[in-house]
């Protein structure tokens, strides 16, 4: 069964105008023909009324005379006059044949009464009865029996005419229909096209073009209005997050420095255990509040960078180093040729993605395995890999993996975060010119890539 | 049906079959009833001229007895001829004959024909006739039985003459005889 709510507007509209047209046409055209072959019946019937008028006055004086012979000549020469009279006959007052002709080849038509005045149209015959007078008496009657040799002639002329026309009609119908619903459906499908954008882009600054005051222009600004609620509610949300933890910082710096203050004076190991699990904590909320920070200076467009000569090989080693420190599970290799270049960057910030890459892949490799850190220079830019080979990401997450707040869904297996770490990462290459992108199979690990340019 | 019934009916048949047989007059009534009717109908395909119809009534005279007059009688009754009264007006004697607008000579006498004919010819005044050749004779109008209907002769030489115009249509179902 078709369902209508499948039908895209734009077809709807089409079919509404063409099937609407055909109606319209149909029932015109309709009437048109039925109108022309009543038109062409009743010239017929005129003409034929007033030969038979004529023919009975003719007669009269054959009548009077009881001359059938005159009679039947006068109905024979009609034939000359008429020739789609095939059959002709008087009938005296009482109702006596008087007087008939018949064209030729054709078998003789007897007229029956009653004998007054009467037409009637039987299939492709016309059937006319005329009454004689002279002076108010009644004389007989003329009966005319006429072949209607155009009917079928001009019925299948003007039902031709009436397809061709239709046929036009419906296809310019459908011409003005494919012109006209552009009007509806395009506005609406870039509408939905915009909608996509920002979806996808989180580019909640993108407006549509409002045109006209339709019902598609309410639409449209309604989007806009939208838009416009939610990137304040975005900035409100961006404040909040940005006061929050820096409210949230101070506080938890100075109960940090008098953890570390009590962990250096602190002689019971049993003391210093209960004191470094606290720290531990404590360290993990501030990299989750500087996370917060930094994401609350991104939307801001506040993320500083302070861009200068830096050696990558020995940012990486010193990363590797680092993040060896935190596992004994995983073993982490600088793997191939030193990238030997200086790169324009932050050092602090390229430092802070290696390192949440490192993590990441620590994390996200539970089992324990190697991890490669892996460098390639080309000449105009130097590409940093790191792989893991945990349990990977759908093709799906690949690009979303890259977004604010997003977690992989599948990884619900007691790992946790923010979903913030790549996000900022992200941010980070991008102020650097650089890309960062995922390649990646579900089960069998993932390898994280960043690029910066490189300036000679 | 009975038997009976159906011996009733032929004896009926019969009789009606042989009581027409001997019944001559009848046959003869219908045929002056037609020719009454055509003798009116005339009238309507004659010009008698200005002469012709004086004001005063249409008047058809019959020489002789003829079976005619009765059915002209009753027409007179109910129609008008050229939009006047019709009187019908029997003479035994043609020199009786005053003012009338058709004369009828009934077939029993031949010699009135030619009478009438030299008496009257040259007036406005319709003669018709009902024997052999009487339009040769210089009768307008003259009756005869051919192939058992009731025909009629012209003459419209003759009529010419007496300042009768008659039509073309009542022409065309007569037997035109013309005298020089």
């Amino acid at each position: 069964m078709l369902n209508i709510r499948n039908i895209s507007i734009r077809n709807k509209l089409i079919w509404m105008q063409v099937i609407t047209a055909m109606l319209v046409l149909g029932l015109c055209f309709a009437a048109f023909v039925i109108s022309d072959i009543k038109g062409y019946k009743e010239r017929e019937l005129r003409n034929i009324t007033s030969i038979a008028q004529v023919t009975g006055t003719n007669s009269i004086s054959a009548i009077q005379f009881l001359d059938n012979d005159a009679a039947t000549k006068n109905l024979s020469n009609l034939e000359r006059v008429q020739e789609d009279i095939v059959s002709a006959s008087i009938f005296d007052k009482t109702g006596n044949l008087f007087a008939s002709a018949t064209k030729q080849g054709i078998e003789p038509y007897l007229f029956y009464g009653p004998f007054s005045d009467s037409y009637k149209f039987d299939d492709d015959y016309l059937y006319v009865y005329k009454n004689i007078y002279k002076s108010n008496e009644l004389f007989g009657t003329v009966c005319l029996k006429v072949e209607l040799s155009q009917l079928e002639q001009i019925k299948s002329q003007k039902f031709q005419i009436a397809a061709v026309l239709l046929l036009l009609g419906v296809a310019l119908a459908f011409l003005f229909a494919v012109i006209n619903q552009q009007y509806i459906s395009k506005p609406l499908l870039s509408l939905v096209k915009v909608m996509k954008e920002v979806r996808r882009n989180e580019n909640y600054t993108r407006q549509v073009p409002v045109e006209g005051t339709d019902e598609i222009g309410i639409l449209s600004l309604e989007f806009n209005n939208l838009m416009d609620q939610i990137i304040q509610s975005n900035q409100k949300k961006d404040e909040f997050i940005g006061i929050a933890s820096h409210e949230l910082k101070t506080p938890l710096t100075s109960a940090k420095g008098f953890l570390e203050l009590l962990n250096s004076i602190e002689q019971d190991q049993q003391n210093k255990l209960f004191i470094n699990k606290a720290l531990n904590s404590i360290n993990k909320l501030q990299s989750l509040i500087y996370d917060l920070l930094d994401v609350s200076k991104i939307q801001a467009g506040q993320l500083q960078l302070d861009i200068k000569e830096l050696d990558i090989d020995k940012l990486i080693d010193e990363c590797v180093q680092e993040a060896q420190i935190s596992t004994t599970t995983h073993i982490i290799l600088r793997d191939g040729a030193m990238a030997n270049s200086i790169v324009f960057a932050d050092k602090n910030r390229i430092e802070q993605v290696i390192i949440n890459l490192l993590s990441n892949a620590i994390k996200y490799s539970p089992k324990g395995e190697k991890i490669f850190v892996h460098t390639l220079r080309t000449a105009s830019k130097i590409t940093v890999s790191v792989q893991d080979f945990g349990v990977g990401l759908p093709l799906s997450d690949h690009e979303k993996i890259f977004d604010r707040f997003y977690r992989s869904k599948e990884k619900d297996s007691g790992i946790s975060g923010f979903g913030l770490g790549l996000y900022i990462c992200a941010q980070i290459i991008k102020r650097h010119n650089g890309r960062i992108w995922v390649e990646s199979r579900e089960g069998s690990g993932s390898i994280f890539y960043f690029e910066l340019p490189v300036y000679n | 049906m009975t038997i009976k019934k159906h011996i009733i009916l032929f004896v009926a048949a019969i009789s009606f079959v042989v009581g027409s047989a001997f019944m001559p007059s009848q046959s003869n009534t219908e045929e002056y009833i037609l020719k009454a009717a055509f003798l009116y109908r005339f009238t309507d395909y004659i010009d008698w001229g200005s002469s012709g119809i004086q004001t005063g009534d249409f008047t058809i005279a019959i020489l002789g007895k003829s079976g005619i007059t009765d059915p002209l009688i009753e027409i007179a009754k109910q129609k008008k001829a050229q939009g006047k009264r019709i009187v019908i007006k029997q003479y035994d004697n043609i020199s009786d004959i005053a003012g009338c607008q058709i004369l009828f000579i009934s077939g029993s006498n031949k010699q009135d024909v030619e009478m009438a004919v030299s008496k009257m010819g040259d007036k406005p005044i319709l003669i018709v006739a009902e024997q052999t050749d009487a339009c040769a004779k210089g009768a307008h109008v003259n009756f005869l039985i051919s192939d058992n209907k009731l025909k009629f002769e012209i003459n419209p030489s003759a009529a010419t003459i007496s300042g009768l115009k008659i039509s073309s249509q009542l022409l065309q179902h007569a037997i035109v005889v013309n005298t020089p």
